[in-house]
């Protein structure tokens, strides 16, 4: 069986600049695999080149055996790949309920022109995306801002949607961008303990994309390290806690 | 006529699309806005000057001068009572603000100084001499000149003097200036007055050539648009580059193809230039940071 | 007040309308409507999906000379010209989109600008199937092959039309495609990463906002009885974006108001002569700051003061 996830040698040069250089890793299916480095160390270019957001100098990435880097940028999600973002990408001026249902409107989707003329197939699709993010709404408990605009609901909130609407597609492979940026320490135990189910009960292999050090630990079955876009450790947390490279590279930092 | 005198004739043609361009440009930059009044507000400027030449014994000179003052108090003017107003408006409602502004200047002109073409007087001379075998006209290399220094200058300001920073700082990051003391709102006003002036200048040069009316700036403003977009339309330089080879395009193309399709010319080249490199031709593209 | 009741009340009000006029009155409201048409199609490009376009004038374009073409050179019955025309219009408002897919805001507003003006020049051109400087005459609009001589009778048939364009873009606003489109214009990259086509949704907005435009076009000529290329200037497209933003960009309502307003302001203005271009110009400018939101919002400025007075 193909891993959920390959990244072969890749490279992103920004002008001279290389942000990343040469990172190889795989994640097997089910797995929580942490992201770790410090600030600039190329993690977000990173999850922007499987997003297919941006374009890497060199290199492959494979998504369940795909060549995610022939993709335009819009069949990842077809593919089953999504991703939250670190400063959230919410439609603003939508509902809640809108923004969930956005998440799983492509897996339901008939033709524009039976849209147009209203078609009962197209009303039926409607209504299957939308009796799915209720569902979804349910689940995270976001149940009382249904109806309320995105932009009005408070940050921790608004990831939660995010969040929503990411699992709404039925994502096999979920990209967390810091998940835990601006959440206090039990919000994060919490997401950790989420992030857990994910792999346990839907089969969601996660790359996870974090600082906080904690969640990182508990949350993860194995970690790649990078430091100013190389990688220089991978291994199970207990290892990496130990890897005097990693520690060096922190304890650099701060 | 020879390659050489159109290419001349082009520059002249293009100069003016320059300065209406880069006012644009300078406006846009400063507050979102593209004033589709810009050329009306222009023509409005030249019939001030027109007035005052009448009306005094001035040099003709110094009523050409005397325009930058004037394009500056009209633009100012403008931004503190229209625009002002609507800042935060969404874009498209300034926009059609502008479009009032289109009307009111078209019309108030009108009203003025009547709908006939008035003959403008002209600093150079229109009858073409020869240098080196080719034939130009003093007013095409006079416009040109003028149109060069307007630009140098305009360099020097922004590049040289405290103000000009001012206005690149809050044109880059208006919080980021407005932090740094910067007043925003005054180069709000600044660029206006600025943009006017530049616009003015370039109706007061066109003038002796097409005479004065209120439907002179109508394409010109349309020229100096797309011949900006042309350049990237957030670069000064580009612009003005842009809009000189538009001229040039336009009157090679008059001169060797068609004149009756040389506008139609002018626009398939922009689509084609938005198509192929939407940034500009001379903006390289460069990867953008998520 | 139930807004149903409103909605109904409108409509009934459409219907007896022509009781009210003479044969003027009812070209003007035939005007009006086929410019609420314009209103509404900008309605989807601008405020659904966050695209602009100052090139509306020549779908317009496409749509009249299309329709006319087809019924005067070619014998097709009106209806399925109009139909035709509105299809052709959204095949050129393909073409047209293509810019929008890499540029927006400024850029986008000179290449639709842009285009209009060159279509406006090759119809103008092109004598033989336009017929160019002279212009060409077309037939009254018919239905079934009855000749609708009188303005009052094309009215109907322009509101049945209007009708059947408001239930195509309501049906669209509630689509899962009407709701991507709408998530794209607010974020191009959360969108896509949702599995949204940036490229076709953004040709689709263009191209049904061209078709909208081009049926418009074809009830226009018809009405008019002539064509000529000068109805077709920037001046016109910029004339229904102010329009758009005068009725308001959100709602039915808007477009109905914008439609009125662009056909009934030249009437008003009449009387003031060569100041009538300076007042529209004031007003204008007036308008925009006093009621942004366009004057479908006007209710909801107003219900503050007569709840106050209460």
């Amino acid at each position: 069986m193909s891993p959920a996830l390959r990244v072969r040698d890749l490279s992103v040069y920004f002008g001279g600049l290389k942000a990343v250089d040469g990172v190889g890793f795989s994640v097997e299916p089910g797995v929580v695999c942490g992201l770790i480095g410090p600030n600039g160390a190329g993690k977000t270019t990173l999850l922007n080149c499987l997003t297919r957001i941006t374009r890497p100098t060199s290199g492959s990435i494979e998504a369940f055996g795909r060549d995610v880097l022939r993709l335009p940028i819009h069949a990842i999600t077809r593919i089953g790949m999504m991703r939250t973002f670190q400063n959230l990408e919410l439609f603003g001026d939508l509902t809640t309920l809108d923004n969930i249902a956005m998440g799983c409107a492509h897996r339901f989707r008939t033709g524009l022109l039976s849209e147009l003329l209203a078609l009962p197939s197209a009303r039926r699709a409607r209504e299957a995306a939308y009796g799915e993010a209720e569902a979804m709404l349910v689940e995270l408990g976001l149940a009382e801002h249904r109806d309320r605009r995105v932009s009005d609901l408070s940050f921790g909130t608004r990831k939660n949607v995010e969040l929503a609407r990411a699992l709404c597609s039925r994502p096999k492979l979920m990209l967390m961008d810091e998940p835990a940026a601006g959440l206090n320490g039990a919000e994060s135990a919490e997401l950790g303990r989420r992030i857990r189910r994910f792999a346990t009960e839907r089969g969601i292999t996660v790359l996870l994309v974090e600082h906080d050090m904690p969640l990182v630990m508990s949350a993860c079955d194995k970690i790649v390290v990078v430091v100013q876009g190389r990688k220089i450790a991978e291994g199970k947390p207990e290892e990496i806690r130990r890897n005097p490279e990693v520690i060096d590279a922190y304890l650099g930092e701060g | 006529m020879t390659l050489l005198s159109l290419v001349v004739s082009g520059l002249a043609l293009g100069s003016i699309y320059a300065l209406i361009g880069v006012s644009l440009v300078i406006i846009s930059k400063a507050t979102d806005v593209v004033n589709f009044g810009q050329g009306e507000m222009a023509m409005f400027g030249a019939f001030l000057t027109l007035t005052l030449l009448r009306q005094t014994d001035m040099p003709l000179w110094l009523a050409v001068l005397a325009t930058l003052p004037i394009g500056f108090l009209l633009g100012a003017l403008v931004q503190l009572i229209v625009v002002r107003p609507i800042e935060n408006a969404p874009a498209l409602n300034v926009l059609i603000s502008t479009l009032g502004l289109f009307f009111v200047f078209n019309s108030a002109a009108g009203i003025v100084w009547g709908f006939d073409p008035h003959p403008f007087p002209s600093l150079f001379e229109l009858a073409p001499i020869t240098v080196g075998g080719v034939a130009v006209t003093p007013a095409s290399l006079g416009i040109i000149a003028v149109a060069l220094s307007v630009m140098f200058a305009l360099y020097l300001f922004f590049e040289k003097t405290r103000w000009g920073t001012a206005m690149r700082a809050a044109s880059m990051n208006r919080t980021a200036a407005r932090m740094m003391g910067i007043r925003v709102e005054h180069v709000a006003v600044a660029a206006w007055g600025l943009a006017g002036g530049l616009s003015v200048i370039s109706a007061v040069l066109i003038a002796p050539l097409t005479f004065l009316d209120q439907q002179m700036m109508v394409s010109i403003i349309l020229k100096g648009f797309a011949g900006a977009i042309l350049g990237g339309f957030s670069s000064l330089p580009g612009s003005v580059i842009g809009c000189l080879i538009l001229g040039v395009a336009e009157t090679l193309f008059g001169a060797y193809v068609s004149t009756s399709m040389k506008d139609s010319f002018a626009f398939v080249l922009i689509i084609l230039v938005l198509l192929l490199r939407p940034s500009g031709v001379f903006v390289t593209n460069r990867a953008k940071k998520v | 007040m139930d807004k149903r009741i409103l909605d109904i009340a409108a409509i009934a009000a459409a219907l007896v309308a022509p009781v009210f006029f003479g044969p003027y009155g009812h070209y003007i409201m035939c005007m009006a409507t086929i410019y609420a048409m314009v209103s509404l199609s900008l309605n989807v490009l601008v405020s659904e999906a966050g695209l602009i376009s100052i090139g509306h004038a020549g779908f317009w374009a496409v749509g009249a000379y299309g329709s006319a073409v087809l019924v005067e050179r070619v014998g097709v019955p009106f209806e399925v010209s109009v139909v035709a025309a509105a299809g052709l219009a959204g095949l050129v408002g393909v073409v047209v989109g293509l810019p929008a897919l890499r540029v927006r805001g400024h850029y986008l507003a000179i290449a639709t600008l842009g285009f209009s003006l060159v279509l406006v020049h090759v119809l103008y051109e092109w004598d033989g199937l336009t017929g160019g400087r002279q212009g060409m005459f077309v037939q009254r609009p018919s239905l079934f092959g009855w000749s609708l001589a009188e303005d009052r009778q094309a009215y109907y048939l322009c509101l049945a039309i209007f009708g059947l364009l408001v239930l195509l873009v309501r049906n669209f606003r509630r689509s899962l495609g009407g709701l991507s489109i709408n998530a794209l214009r607010q974020s191009e990259l959360a969108a896509q990463c949702c599995g949204i086509d940036l490229a076709a949704s953004r040709l689709f907005a263009f191209a049904f906002s061209a078709a909208l435009t081009g049926a418009s076009g074809a009830l226009y000529g018809a009405v008019l009885g002539q064509l000529s290329t000068d109805s077709f200037t920037l001046v016109v497209s910029l004339s229904f974006l102010t329009m758009a933003v005068v009725g308001g960009m959100s709602s039915v309502w808007g477009a109905v108001l914008g439609g009125l307003f662009l056909a009934g302001a030249p009437e008003g203005l009449r009387a003031f002569e060569k100041w009538q271009m300076l007042i529209y110009g004031v007003l204008l400018i007036v308008f925009i700051r006093v009621l942004p939101k366009g004057l479908a919002s006007l209710p909801e400025r107003l219900a503050p003061l007569i709840g106050g007075r209460r």
